[in-house]
Formats: structure tokens, sequence, C-alpha cells
């Protein structure tokens, strides 16, 4: 398959038109990788703060891929599949954390 | 399912619908201000019409099951089928969660119905074993 050209695209419409660009280009792996950067940083972050609370963990930055998600799905960077997957993530980690059984 | 797993799978199932309806409904409500739809959400596979056929009828069928138990008559059991109707109906009650699991599993996450076919078989070999268990042992 050949890819448009850069020059092809209308720069001067703002990045409303390059962000589809660069998503056409990388088969929408610009943005996964970018949803999966953030999910990682944010996990090992919290998880490093506070040991053992990996729920917690998971719960937090599933949030966080999720609310950057949404805007980087209505943009066109990241694709609808890859967004199901980060709301079945941010769904089954809220459950998970609800239903913890914590020593008292 | 000793020390309240079956609540906890319950507590579990209930907490799963309310986030996705609550999380596919801010996506939803947020994606349609920029011309987005929920058909863009996997394809179509997560969407709140599926998602709300799969709530009505499990609805419905707990409605029918309360209905039934709170008449209290002797009349409602059918003589030709004797106590098996009766016995239908708790098993019906039992499975009543995990018939809402296939259900989103089904229309919601679009699993395979293979999948779930396989787990509910599973699922049925492990309640007659259980039932086969109490009667043996009375435990």
């Amino acid at each position: 398959m050949a890819w448009r050209s850069p020059t092809t695209v209308n720069a001067s419409a703002g990045m409303d038109s390059f962000l589809p660009y660069i998503s056409e280009v990388t088969n929408f792996w610009f943005g996964r990788m970018v949803m999966i950067a953030i999910f990682v940083i944010f996990i090992f972050g919290y998880l490093r703060q506070k040991e053992g609370d990996f729920f917690g963990a998971l719960a937090v930055s599933s949030y966080i891929t999720f609310i950057i998600g949404l805007l980087f799905w209505v943009i066109g960077l990241v694709s609808g599949l890859d967004f199901a997957v980060i709301i079945g993530v941010t769904v089954i980690s809220s459950v998970l954390l609800l239903t913890e059984n914590k020593p008292n | 399912m000793a020390d309240g797993g079956f609540k906890n799978l319950i507590f579990g199932l209930i907490l799963f619908i309310a986030f996705t309806v609550m999380i596919l409904t801010v996506a939803v409500d947020f994606g349609s201000e920029y011309e987005r739809s929920a058909e863009d959400i996997g394809s179509g596979s997560l969407n709140l019409v599926n998602f709300q056929e799969t709530a009505n009828s499990v609805q419905g069928n707990a409605s029918a099951m309360r209905s039934s138990f709170e008449s209290g008559s002797v009349d409602d059991i059918d003589d030709a089928s004797g106590m098996f109707g009766t016995i239908k109906k708790f098993i019906n009650l039992i499975t009543a969660p995990f018939t809402l699991l296939s259900g989103i599993l089904t229309n919601l996450l679009k699993m395979p119905k293979i999948i779930i076919d396989i787990l509910l078989g599973l699922l049925s070999i492990g309640l007659i074993l259980g039932m086969w268990r109490v009667l043996r042992t009375g435990s």
C-alpha cells in the first residue's frame, strides 16, 4: 500500500488534519504506543511509591489511560478497537479494586 | 464458594455492569460532541443498546422468577412435570448470574459463542457433580 505524502496534508488546518495522517501512516501504532507508554509509566510510578498495591496501581493507570485515550480517540489518534480494550481494562481494574480482600 | 465467594461474585457482577454503563456513557457522550458514535468503539461491539437488551432480558427473567416465588401457591406446580419444574426454577435461580455474564460476554464483548458454551457446559457439569456430592455425603 502506498502511503500518502506528507505534503498532501493541509498543515495550516491545524493538528486536526495532521494527527489523523500520523495514525494513517503508522496504522494506529503511534497512538497505541503512546497509550502503552502512559499506562506503563503510571503503573510503575504508582507501584514504586506504594509497593504491594497492584490493583490500586492498575486502577489509577487505567483511568489516566482512559481519559487520555478518550481525547486521542476523538481526534483519531487511537482506533476504536484500542479504545475498547482501554475501556475493558478500566472496567476490570475498577471491579478488582473494589472486590479486593484487604487484610484488616 | 465458601467464605462469601458467591456474594463476592454477585457484587463483582453488579460492579462490572455499573462501571461498564458509567464508562461507556462517558465515552459515548463525549464522543458524540466530536461526531464520534458508539459504533466506532470496537467496531460496534461496545454499545449501550446491546447492553440494555441484555439487561432487559435478565431483568425480565428475574421478575418472572420473583412472581413465581411470591405467588406461593401449589397450583403453580405443574403436575405433569412433578418436582422437576420446581427444581428447574431453583437451578435457574442459581445460574442467573452466569446467564447474565454470558449475555454480557456475547452481546457486549462479542466473545465467540463456542467459548461461552464451553464455560456454561463446565458450570452445568460442576453443578450436577456438586448436587451428587450433597446427596451422597450430606455435606
